[in-house]
């Protein structure tokens, strides 16, 4: 693990426990100066980020914000699902909440119903048995497609802004700011379906989240992403939790174990 | 209704940027006109047969287009309802504007027993090959098995004989029963007809979109 990776582990843990962001960000920037004056890898001289956290938290005391979920009552509710797909059984029996800035990650191998649960969540799909309840708008983002091969990303913008209520200049000025987030410049006049599979995602990240959503459903949202672009899309989700934005995010990464709130493992239905 | 307007910009753009394809709408029916040239009547029969094919193809691509767009736009905010009249505006320009130009060729190049009518003709041919094109695009899951859908829909009608009474079963009859009016009078065909038919297609295509919509949804 990188420095900045355990980094972005500490903080997450830190929110996790209630920090609230100007103490996070101040042990943060702390702490990072100083792995830059001492070298050396975070995990040898602090051991596991979640454990460092826990000694932040008991020193900073008074100033953690208590977590409540009386006031945070979930805005995904999945209960009992179960769903079939030309006649064998996907999902059976899953179960779960989702309360408003929390990131659950869909883990599990091909073929668990990963992508049939998230679209589920969107409401393309409805299941056999079982319910499920979202809250507020959805931002969707497909693992692939979603998007208008001809239209350019500020045309995407414009569409997307106003399902939200915004004008075309503010919903381009939003989403221009949101793919330059993800290290990607909108302005460039190409369509859709002449950029890169990575950038494509982004366009397509930027998108769902310029309406500003309640929810945000992400199947394998940065397939074709590099390093860098995965790194800047989960500092945006952070940053989106901020407002209260929930997440579903499935992923066959590892990475995502480190850095949701909480991780739903399907198995597929036997 | 700005919400409209803007659904119907953003699929005119999306459409004008398939270059192909918009020559291929303009030129399809004009090669057929140009080559059938012999008589008034075989030309123009086959400038509206070139008419049907083209602009129901485009219809069904660009409703094949927003399957995977407008799920999501309706996840944003957007309804079905703003969404399907959005492109169906936007389809329903383009093909007027190209059935418009078509009819100042005819009124131009040949001697048609009545200009508006083949007019009339060119327009409803228009409006219902767009509805269909959007119900097969509702209803077809896969692009190749919705092209020959549509190819099947109107080669049958293009080489039927509008005479046989099983040929009022094809959708696009009424394309066939306005232009022998036009062309040949009300001896040869009834605009009543051919008016009632297009009305009744476009009712059918309309019920069938909506289902299939809220099927899928």
């Amino acid at each position: 693990m990188t420095d900045r990776e355990w980094l972005g582990q500490l903080e997450r843990e830190l929110q996790a426990r209630g920090v609230a962001r100007p103490q996070r960000i101040e042990a943060l920037v702390e702490t990072e100066a100083f792995l830059a004056d001492a070298g050396g890898p975070a995990v040898d001289h602090f051991g596991p980020a979640a454990a460092y956290a826990e000694e932040l938290v008991r020193a900073i005391g008074r100033r953690v914000e208590p977590l409540d979920d009386r006031g945070r009552d979930p805005v995904v509710v999945v209960d009992g699902v179960r769903c079939s797909h030309r006649g064998r059984t996907v999902l059976d029996g899953v179960s779960f909440c989702v309360r408003p800035g929390e990131v659950v990650a869909l883990i599990g191998a091909n073929g668990a119903g990963k992508s049939t649960l998230l679209r589920v969540l969107a409401g393309l799909d409805r299941p056999d048995r079982g319910s499920v309840e979202v809250c507020g708008p959805v931002g969707y983002v497909p693992q692939a497609g979603g998007l208008d091969p001809h239209l350019r990303a500020d045309e995407h913008f414009a569409l997307f802004g106003r399902g939200g209520g915004l004008d075309r200049d503010e919903a381009r000025r939003r989403g221009r700011d949101l793919a330059s987030r993800l290290g990607w410049d909108a302005s460039e006049p190409t369509v859709a379906g002449e950029l890169s599979g990575g950038t494509r995602q982004k366009l397509s990240v930027a998108a769902a989240l310029v309406p500003g959503p309640a929810v945000l459903l992400l199947d394998e949202p940065y397939q074709g992403m590099d390093a860098d672009g995965m790194s800047r899309f989960w500092e945006l989700l952070w940053d989106s939790t901020e407002d209260g934005v929930a997440s579903v995010v499935s992923s066959h990464h590892a990475d995502v174990l480190d850095r949701a709130t909480t991780v739903v493992e399907l198995e597929g239905a036997p | 209704m700005t919400d409209v307007l803007l659904g119907a910009e953003m699929t005119l753009r999306g459409l004008l940027r398939r270059r192909i394809s918009i020559a291929v709408l303009v030129l399809l029916p004009l090669a057929l006109y140009v080559v059938s040239g012999d008589t008034v009547g075989r030309s123009v029969r086959a400038l509206v047969f070139g008419l049907t094919w083209a602009v129901g193809t485009v219809a069904f691509f660009a409703t094949v287009a927003g399957r995977e767009l407008e799920p999501r736009l309706a996840m944003a905010g957007w309804t079905r309802r703003r969404l399907r009249s959005a492109r169906t505006a936007a389809l329903l320009a383009v093909a007027l504007v190209i059935a418009l130009g078509f009819w100042a060729l005819v009124a131009v190049d040949q001697a048609v027993r009545s200009v508006p009518w083949v007019g009339g003709a060119m327009l409803v041919t228009a409006v219902v090959a767009v509805a269909i094109g959007v119900a097969v695009g509702a209803l077809v899951p896969t692009e190749m098995e919705g092209t020959l859908v549509l190819f099947f829909l109107a080669g049958l009608q293009a080489v039927t004989d509008p005479a046989a009474g099983w040929s009022v079963a094809l959708p696009f009859w009424s394309s066939r029963e306005l232009t022998t009016y036009a062309v040949d009078g009300p001896a040869a065909a009834s605009w009543a007809a051919g008016l009632g038919h297009a009305m009744a297609v476009i009712g059918a295509a309309v019920m069938l979109s909506r289902a299939a919509g809220s099927r899928r949804r």
